[in-house]
């Protein structure tokens, strides 16, 4: 029973983690970089990570209390020395994916300008829990994409690392409720 | 003296050693069997030995993974302040 549990988890990061390096066209824009960061954080190593988190450091402490929930962490940044690396078609093929049953858009900010500013907060949900959290942040030199896996909650996430932001879960409020106005006007 | 007597007396008489025996002994005292402490001491220290560069190599991949995780989660609270000053400023414009 606890085996085929432990299986049943790991088969569920692994098969996020390959999900996230679909995400991306890593292979493919990484050459044109000047700089990558590239963060592989399975369950086992958070798990290790996160028995190396001083509990006397208020920051260290808060994250894993956080991170109680979570089963993986992937991160992918991508810098370039010049505008126009990466295509926007790339950005939406990140979208789309987060566009499947069980995604649900939080934040969406897109850039009326060619190639401004564009990013997203993207969360899964099986209903009660979040399952997973996506954030993309396509910047004109920089494409960051960050995969958190397993249950963390909208306050949690608020929390995480030394970070404290209070105006996120307002400003998704303020969008859905634009949203909402929006699709009322439509029809 | 009675017999038992003349007995006693044979049997507690001083005898000289037989030809070489001083040598025999020194020799078998020099021809010592393999110290086994010394073995197991040496062992030991492999072993210890072994477990250090093991649990030093864990340290290390645990210090990785955690300057991994404080990295991930410097970006992701990086990343969301942009949304963040993104989505106000969109409202400021508005």
């Amino acid at each position: 029973m606890i085996r085929s549990a432990i299986l049943i988890l790991t088969l569920g990061c692994c098969a996020a983690a390959q999900e996230f390096q679909n995400l991306i066209p890593w292979e493919q824009l990484q050459p044109k970089a000047i700089e990558t960061v590239e963060v592989n954080l399975d369950g086992n190593l958070l798990a290790i990570a996160k028995k190396f988190l001083s509990a006397s450091d208020p920051e260290e402490a808060e994250a894993k209390k956080v991170l109680d929930g979570v089963r993986g962490i992937y991160v992918r940044v991508l810098k370039f020395r010049k505008e126009g690396e990466y295509s926007m078609a790339d950005v939406e093929k990140l979208r789309t994916s987060v566009k499947a049953p069980g995604w649900q858009r939080v934040v969406d900010v897109r850039s009326s300008e060619g190639r401004g500013d564009n990013a997203g907060v993207y969360m899964k949900s099986d209903g009660n829990q979040i399952q997973g959290l996506v954030v993309l942040a396509a910047e004109p030199r920089e494409l960051t994409v960050v995969n958190v896996v397993g249950n963390i909650n909208p306050e949690q996430i608020r929390k995480l690392g030394k970070f404290g932001i209070p105006g996120l879960s307002e400003a998704a409020k303020v969008t859905r409720k634009a949203e909402g106005q929006k699709a009322k006007e439509d029809e | 003296m009675n017999d038992f007597e003349q007995e006693l007396r044979n049997a507690l008489e001083r005898k000289q050693p037989s030809a070489g025996f001083a040598e025999r002994v020194i020799a078998r005292s020099q021809r010592r069997s393999p110290d086994w402490r010394l073995w197991l001491g040496a062992v030991a220290a492999v072993l210890l030995m072994g477990v250090g560069v093991s649990h030093y190599h864990e340290r290390q991949e645990a210090m990785r993974a955690k300057r991994q995780l404080l990295q991930a989660l410097e970006i992701t609270e990086e990343k969301l302040a942009l949304v963040e000053r993104k989505l106000s400023e969109g409202r400021l414009q508005q």
